[in-house]
C-alpha cells in the first residue's frame, strides 16, 4: 500500500467513525423530532418508519393550549437558567480573580476546599438545601431554584474561569495600575474581557446545568404549574396521561430551541473574542 | 519634572532581600540608567518607585511628596514594560487612550493626543489595529506611546528594547534616548545590557546583590570603576584581571606568571598593601602590543586572532591566564607566535582582593 493509499483509507475510516458516532448521538433527537410530529396513538403503530409518514402539529397545539402552557414552563426555565448564569459568572469571576492573582495563604488550597462541595452527590444534599429554602421561604418560587442552582454551579466556573486568569501576564495588571485604573476598573476593562472565553465555557455549563436540573426543580417547585422548569413540566403529561410520547417529544424539541440559539449566537460572540483577544505573550 | 528619591529603601520577598538599604537620587529630567546582572535589584527598585511593590522600609519621594503611600494608580508615572504589556483585546488607539480614559480626560482630547503621539511615533496608520496584528519593534512603539500620551512625571522603562533584534535595538535606543531629551521627563531606565546602559545613560548606575555599587556618569565608571565588579562589568570585551602582589623592595606587582614594574603614582597606594594580594585590571584597549622584545615588556603567546576591522581582538595566554587585547590592525600576529605586552601605565587598576574595592580610582586618572 502506497503512502497515498494509506492517508486515503485513514481518512475514509475517521469520517466513517464520525458520521458513526454522530447518529449515535443525534438518533435519538431525530426520532424525538419526528414523534413530535405524529398524532397522539400513532407513536407506537407498526411498522417502524425511520421518516416523516404522518405530519401533524397537534401535539404543539395541545401543549402549547391552555391545558398545559409549556411556553409557561420555558420562561422560567429560561428565567431561572439565565439567573442562574448571570449570578454564578459574577460570584464565580470574583472568587476566581481571587484566588489566581491576589496574594494571600491558602489560595490554592481554598480553591481545593470550593470542589470539596462539590463533590458531594446531588442527592445527598437536596433534603438540606429544601430545609433551608424553606426556612428562606422561597419554596415554590423561582428564588428559590435560582440560589442553589448558583451554588451548585460555583465550583465548576471558578476552577475554570481561575486557569484562564492563572494565564494572563502579570504585567497587564501592573501596566494597567501604573495607567492609573485602581483595581476593581483592572479587573472590569483588562482581565474580565481576557477571560471571555472561560466566561463563555463556565457560563454554558451553567446554562445547561441549570435548564436540565431535574431534582432541585422537581422538589423546590412543590407541583405548582406556574413555576415549573421545562423539565418537570415534561415529566407531569407522562404522569397525568400515562406517557404521551407525542407531546413529551413537542415539549422536548421546543425546550431545546433557545438553548441552541444561544449556543450559536454566544459562540459565534465569543470566538470572536478568542481570535482577537488572544494574543501571544 | 521633579526629581525622584529614593531613601534607605530595604525590599525582603520572604528570605531574599531584593534591595539592602539603598539611597540614591534621581536627577529632574535626567535619564538614569539602572545596571547589573539579573537579580541585582534593579527591576525591584523600579516597582517600588513605580509603586508595584512596597518598599519594607524606606521611603520614595516623588517631587516634594513621599508617595509610600500613594498607589501605583495615583502616582503619575508611566511604565514600559519588557513584554510591552499591550492590552490585547484592545486595538492600538484604545491602548494609547487608556492611561487618558483612566484619568477622566476628555473624549476630543484623548483622540487628539493618541493621534498626535501616534504620529510623532510613526505609528499613525496603525492605530486600528489589534496587538498581535503588530511586529515587535511596531508593538514596542506602541507601548512607548501609551507612556508618553500622559505626559506624565516619571517614565520608568524595565528593559524596553530586550525583545527587539540586534539591529532594531540599536536603533530604538539612539531613538529613546532622543525621545527623552525632547521631553525632558525624569526617567529611569533598567537593562542587563551594559553597552546600552553606556549609551543611553547621562547616569549610570550599577547593582549587584541589592547594593547600589557605582554611580557617576558612563565616562566616569568605565574610567575609574571602584570595584572588580563594575571594571568587569562595564565595557566590552571586559577588562583584564590578574592576581598579584607588591613586592616594595624591586618595585614589581608579582603575578604567577610574569611580573609588571610598578608606575611610579601607583606605588602610594600599593606600598600599603604590600604583600597583600591584590588585583591588576587594565582594558584591552590599554595593551600595547609589539612583536619584538621590549624591555619591561609582559610576554605572552597568541591563541587567538579575531580580526574586527577597524582592530583585531587577540586573545593572548600569559602562563594559565588569559589576556584581551585589542591592537591596531597593522600588527599581523599568527597563532601561537610571540608577542610582548606594555601596559598603559595612567590605565592600570589596583584592586583589593580582600575587599575587591579599587586602590586607584582616586588616583587623578583621566
Amino acid at each position: 500500500m502506497t503512502r497515498r493509499q494509506r492517508d486515503l483509507w485513514h481518512k475514509i475510516l475517521s469520517v466513517l467513525v464520525t458520521i458513526l458516532l454522530a447518529a449515535f448521538g443525534l438518533f435519538p433527537l431525530y426520532w424525538i423530532l419526528l414523534t413530535s410530529f405524529k398524532t397522539p396513538g400513532t407513536e407506537f403503530r407498526p411498522p417502524v418508519t425511520y421518516w416523516p409518514v404522518v405530519f401533524s402539529l397537534e401535539a404543539y397545539k395541545t401543549i402549547l393550549g391552555p391545558d398545559f402552557q409549556v411556553q409557561r414552563a420555558i420562561l422560567n426555565s429560561l428565567i431561572v437558567s439565565s439567573c442562574t448564569t448571570v449570578g454564578t459568572l459574577c460570584l464565580a469571576s470574583l472568587a476566581a480573580y481571587t484566588i489566581a492573582r491576589l496574594k494571600f495563604r491558602y489560595k490554592w488550597s481554598s480553591l481545593l476546599f470550593i470542589q470539596i462541595a462539590s463533590m458531594l452527590p446531588p442527592i445527598i444534599v437536596i433534603a438540606p438545601t429544601f430545609l433551608i429554602i424553606r426556612w428562606m421561604g422561597l419554596l415554590g418560587k423561582l428564588p428559590g431554584l435560582i440560589i442553589p442552582n448558583i451554588v451548585y454551579n460555583i465550583p465548576m466556573s471558578t476552577w475554570l474561569v481561575a486557569s484562564y486568569f492563572a494565564g494572563l501576564p502579570f504585567e497587564l495588571e501592573d501596566a494597567a495600575k501604573v495607567d492609573g485604573s485602581p483595581p476593581l476598573k483592572i479587573f472590569w476593562q483588562i482581565m474580565l474581557p481576557l477571560t471571555a472565553p472561560g466566561l463563555f465555557s463556565a457560563g454554558v455549563i451553567a446554562f445547561l446545568g441549570s435548564w436540565g436540573e431535574f431534582m432541585l426543580a422537581f422538589t423546590i417547585t412543590m407541583g405548582l404549574p406556574q413555576v415549573q422548569t421545562v423539565p418537570v413540566a415534561i415529566l407531569s403529561y407522562s404522569v397525568a396521561f400515562m406517557q404521551q410520547w407525542t407531546w413529551i417529544s413537542a415539549g422536548i424539541v421546543l425546550s431545546l430551541i433557545p438553548v441552541i440559539a444561544l449556543v450559536v449566537i454566544f459562540q459565534k460572540w465569543v470566538v470572536r473574542g478568542l481570535t482577537l483577544g488572544s494574543a501571544k505573550y | 519634572m521633579p526629581r525622584i528619591l529614593a531613601q534607605d529603601i530595604t525590599k525582603q520577598f520572604r528570605s531574599v532581600v531584593a534591595l539592602d538599604h539603598v539611597s540614591m537620587e534621581f536627577e529632574h529630567g535626567k535619564l538614569t540608567v539602572l545596571v547589573g546582572p539579573s537579580g541585582c535589584g534593579k527591576t525591584t527598585l523600579l516597582r517600588t518607585v513605580a509603586g508595584l511593590e512596597d518598599p519594607t522600609s524606606g521611603d520614595i519621594y516623588i517631587g516634594e511628596r513621599r508617595v509610600n503611600d500613594v498607589p501605583p494608580w495615583h502616582r503619575n508615572t508611566a511604565m514600559v514594560f519588557q513584554n510591552y504589556a499591550l492590552y490585547p483585546h484592545m486595538s492600538v488607539f484604545d491602548n494609547m487612550a487608556y492611561p487618558l480614559k483612566a484619568r477622566g480626560t476628555p473624549r476630543k482630547e484623548i483622540r487628539e493626543r493618541v493621534e498626535g503621539t501616534a504620529r510623532s511615533l510613526g505609528i499613525a496608520e496603525l492605530l486600528r489595529r489589534k496587538p498581535r496584528e503588530l511586529s515587535g519593534g511596531q508593538m514596542q512603539r506602541v507601548a512607548v506611546g501609551r507612556a508618553i500620551v500622559r505626559k506624565p512625571d516619571v517614565f520608568l522603562m524595565d528593559e524596553p528594547l530586550s525583545n527587539l533584534d540586534a539591529k532594531l535595538r540599536v536603533e530604538m535606543r539612539a531613538e529613546l534616548k532622543r525621545l527623552q531629551k525632547n521631553l525632558g521627563v525624569t526617567t529611569i531606565y533598567v537593562t542587563h545590557d551594559q553597552a546600552e546602559a553606556m549609551t543611553m545613560a547621562d547616569k549610570l548606575i550599577v547593582m549587584r546583590n541589592g547594593h547600589i555599587l557605582q554611580a557617576g556618569t558612563p565616562e566616569e565608571l568605565y574610567l575609574r570603576p571602584n570595584s572588580v565588579f563594575v571594571a568587569g562589568f562595564i565595557g566590552s570585551p571586559s577588562m583584564n584581571f590578574s592576581g598579584c602582589r607588591y613586592d616594595p623592595d624591586r618595585g614589581l606587582l608579582v603575578a604567577p606568571a610574569f611580573s609588571y614594574r610598578i608606575p611610579e603614582q601607583l606605588k602610594a597606594v600599593a606600598s600599603h598593601s604590600a604583600g597583600a594580594p591584590l588585583v591588576l585590571g587594565v582594558r584591552p584597549e590599554d595593551v600595547g602590543v609589539s612583536t619584538e622584545p621590549q624591555p619591561d615588556a609582559i610576554g605572552a603567546t597568541v591563541y587567538m586572532s579575531e580580526p574586527l576591522g577597524r582592530e583585531n581582538l587577540l586573545t593572548l595566554e600569559i602562563g594559565d591566564s588569559t589576556f584581551k587585547v585589542l591592537a591596531p590592525p597593522e600588527i599581523l600576529v599568527t597563532l601561537d607566535q610571540r608577542v610582548w605586552l606594555t601596559l598603559n601605565e595612567r590605565r592600570v587598576h589596583l584592586f583589593d582582593d580582600a575587599t575587591e574595592k579599587s586602590l586607584t580610582n582616586t588616583n587623578g586618572l583621566p
